[in-house]
């Protein structure tokens, strides 16, 4: 027994942590008896993969509305409210990227379901009354969101309480464990006069978890296109701020990046905003690295320009 | 004697008479002096402009400085989401048995909880953890019968602020319940 408990703690401490929740929290789970699933709502894709992740075996993960609709402007209709009624939870952004479910959910005002505010817990970037809503777009805030929903699902099943907290550990260690190799790399690099501009104010808490802040943002709200002022306005900001990089949006079709592509000679970069395609539990893993090698790419580039 | 009954006309169908010349009656006119006219207007737009000023200075003062307050810098967001999560962590650690009810600087730093791996925090007492920036003080904070916190500072002494290796490392102040110190979390904010 002793050379066993010499062994453990000879191991690295994160080693012994996941060892020591899995063996914990999975014995407890293993006793209880299986009992009704929650079925949770979501209204976002991220929040697909965080709810889904989080419930494993233990529950049914419902988007409200179909993958292929733009979440910044859509509105429910009659068959997404019948989902409602199904719903034992609901999952929100609740501070500007889902404001079509808020509205649903106080008109049809469904029986026993639950709002959790995935962003209730998150320390918001913003200015005046207005906050960033795209806390899902970043590791550390999208952990934090996978900790809040864990501990408001497990307040409404309090069996499966403890295994939705080693789920939600071990995805958010999972997360976590996307930033090392751009941190190493960064780590060697002087950023300090990197410049850096976005199409729309997505990427602020991305940027931010790197030590990075967006000197310019180019459109005026999202997918909407700068007029030809605005576009003209941008193109001298840019040259004027010396910009290095542009980070746009992956799935929008944007011809007027290419103007000012052409006309400063700036590189562009595409992010993944997290809103388009099919809901899978994978999604925000594969986004997350294809930013993290996106940025690492463009940071690498700039380092090397401004030094 | 017999009365003969009179019909008199209903008051709305008498007619008035337009050929009658109008009465001459004396007329009483009040003068009323001009010449003070202008002074007692600028009186009155002086004093409607002093109210004035003195209601947007008594808003600006008390509705700026609060929304000031309450608002987290933004370049603090990722270190105050970090503690944040750490937080929960912490929690987690407990409750496998892993962490003590009194976690040490050493013992966040030994499992890698962020950000005590990568910042300089400090400890000044028990179930408290600091970290001085330039545009605040966050700290982590579990109170007596409270769940763990994460909050801010907006102001410290000037000579506080400066650096932290120039800090009391032992000060307590930094880890006493006050109303200085704001939650960093949206629902806070928002009352959700």
């Amino acid at each position: 027994m002793k050379h066993w408990i010499n062994l453990f703690l000879a191991l690295p401490a994160t080693l012994r942590i996941v060892l020591t929740l899995v063996f914990t929290l999975s014995g407890q789970v293993s006793a209880q008896q299986p009992d009704k699933v929650l079925t949770v709502g979501i209204t976002l894709h991220p929040y697909y993969s965080y709810v889904a992740n989080i419930l494993g075996e233990k529950g049914r993960v419902l988007p409200l509305i179909a993958s292929g609709f733009n979440p910044h402007n859509y509105a429910l209709n009659p068959a997404d409210i019948e989902r409602l009624n199904q719903l034992d939870a609901l999952v929100v952004n609740g501070i500007g990227h889902d404001d079509f479910a808020m509205i649903a959910v106080d008109r049809v005002k469904p029986h026993n379901l639950t709002v959790i505010y995935a962003n209730k817990d998150v320390p918001l970037l913003g200015h005046g009354d207005k906050y960033n809503p795209h806390t899902f777009v970043s590791i550390d805030a999208s952990i934090r969101q996978v900790y809040s929903v864990a501990k408001a699902l497990g307040k409404l099943d309090p069996t499966n309480a403890k295994y939705f907290s080693k789920n939600a550990f071990l995805y958010a260690k999972k997360l976590r464990s996307l930033k090392r190799n751009i941190q190493t790399i960064l780590i060697k690099k002087d950023l300090s006069k990197v410049k850096i501009a976005s199409t729309h104010n997505a990427y602020g808490y991305f940027l931010q978890e790197f030590g990075l802040t967006v000197s310019a943002v180019v459109e005026p709200a999202h997918g909407i296109k700068p007029s030809a002022a605005q576009l003209q306005k941008t193109i001298d900001e840019i040259r004027k701020a010396d910009i290095d990089v542009l980070f746009t949006e992956l799935n929008m079709a944007n011809s007027y990046i290419d103007v000012i592509e052409q006309e400063t000679g700036i590189k562009v970069y595409h992010f993944s905003h997290m809103t388009h395609g099919e809901y899978h539990k994978e999604m925000v893993e594969q986004a997350m690295r294809h930013n993290i090698n996106k940025l690492t790419e463009a940071l690498v580039y700039a380092a090397n320009k401004v030094s | 004697m017999s009365l003969t009954p009179v019909m008199r006309a209903q008051q709305n169908l008498i007619m008035p008479n337009f050929n009658k010349p109008p009465m001459l009656e004396p007329v009483i006119r009040e003068i009323i002096a001009t010449n003070g006219g202008r002074l007692e207007n600028r009186y009155f737009f002086l004093t409607l402009f002093a109210v004035l000023l003195l209601a947007v200075i008594l808003l600006w003062t008390t509705v700026h400085k609060e929304r000031q307050a309450l608002r987290l810098p933004n370049q603090l967001s990722n270190l105050a989401i970090q503690l944040s999560i750490a937080s929960d962590e912490i929690v987690m650690l407990q409750d496998v048995g892993l962490l003590s009810q009194a976690p040490t600087l050493n013992d966040l730093q030994e499992y890698e909880v962020e950000p005590f791996s990568s910042q300089q925090v400090l400890a000044p007492s028990e179930n408290c953890f600091v970290l001085i920036q330039q545009q605040a003080v966050l700290r982590l904070i579990k109170l007596p019968e409270q769940h763990w916190q994460v909050q801010w500072q907006a102001s410290v002494d000037e000579h506080r602020s400066a650096h932290p290796d120039e800090l009391p490392v032992h000060d307590d102040n930094f880890c006493q319940a006050g109303k200085l110190w704001f939650s960093a979390a949206h629902s806070k904010v928002l009352d959700i």
